[in-house]
């Protein structure tokens, strides 16, 4: 087993095998060798670190995407936003925990989920205005004079028809 | 009757004033609003991805680019109208550019050609994956060579 604690101090214990689906985990433990310490994880809150352990404990077993997968995968596989329904389910979260997921996912170096967070946001943004985009995300829209010019002028291009 | 005018101009003054007032507090209201909706934004966690992870993003999001058809289809384009930050990293990656459909039924060639150069010019030296619809193949021929598309850049071409 292996402990590891959050950056509000909690302290969650799991199997070798799931948390080693963290390619992070996975090393600090090699590094460290057969030791009961815990391992900390500033950048990971409690809710969080909840979230990504029960996706590592569904995926237990499955083979780990190798390092250099993104470069060696076909470009079509590469980019299909497909989930898969359990993955679906656990990924429908409100959007600061699913962004949190990610950058969880990001920072413990869990490819597949990182992927499945990136799909998601991907699936969001697609079919949408750039306006729709701002207000789903809670962006600023702050383009210089000169940005709004050009973007007001690619506008009429694309309305030309 | 005086007493009264210059009671009517008095508060008249007043329904001024206030009036003033009430203006001047909606501003302040929405400035403060305004002021509110930037700090939620910083906030936000989206802010905190790296370019790597916003990247990865925007090139699933980009899956393919229709044109000419309107902003929502054509991924590519629409992100890079979102904010500063999303138009300099959609601009410095030219493979969202370079998926692209072009439906020509009915249409002249002037209709879709700005912008098919603008997708063009973005994916600068990326290989292309180009589909026309349409059944004007000459139309697509010429189109290729007014854009100096050139072959060794076609990844796919299906007409």
């Amino acid at each position: 087993m292996v402990t590891l604690v959050t950056s509000d101090n909690e302290k969650f214990t799991a199997d070798k095998e799931v948390a080693e689906r963290s390619v992070l985990i996975k090393n600090m433990l090699e590094d460290v060798g057969e030791s009961d310490q815990p391992i900390p994880l500033p950048n990971v809150s409690s809710s969080v670190l909840k979230k990504v352990l029960e996706y590592c404990e569904h995926h237990r077993g499955e083979p780990l995407p190798a390092a250099d997968a993104d470069t060696t995968q076909d470009d079509t596989r590469k980019r299909t936003t497909d989930i898969s329904e359990w993955d679906q389910k656990f990924i429908t979260v409100d959007q600061e925990m699913l962004f949190e997921i990610i950058l969880a996912a990001n920072y413990l170096d869990i490819k597949s989920l990182l992927d499945v967070g990136c799909k998601t946001v991907a699936n969001m943004i697609k079919g949408k205005t750039p306006e729709e985009i701002r207000k789903l995300f809670n962006i600023v829209n702050d383009f210089t004079p000169e940005e709004e010019a050009q973007i007001k002028k690619e506008n009429e291009w694309a309305e030309d028809r | 009757l005086e007493e009264c005018d210059a009671e009517v101009i008095r508060l008249q003054k007043e329904i001024h004033h206030l009036q003033a007032r009430i203006i001047h507090i909606q501003n302040q209201r929405q400035q403060l609003e305004h002021y509110k909706n930037c700090l939620q934004c910083l906030r936000m966690p989206m802010r905190r991805f790296p370019n790597e992870i916003l990247l990865r993003i925007f090139d699933l999001a980009c899956d393919m680019n229709i044109i000419p058809s309107k902003l929502q289809a054509m991924p590519a384009l629409a992100i890079s109208h979102v904010s500063s930050r999303w138009r300099n990293l959609a601009i410095s990656y030219p493979d969202l550019w370079s998926r692209i459909c072009i439906i020509t039924d009915g249409l002249d060639h002037y209709s879709w050609a700005r912008v098919f150069q603008l997708y063009l010019d973005s994916s600068q030296q990326s290989f292309l994956t180009l589909e026309y619809i349409g059944n004007t193949q000459d139309l697509v021929s010429d189109a290729l060579t007014v854009h100096g598309v050139h072959k060794d850049r076609f990844k796919e071409l299906t007409i």
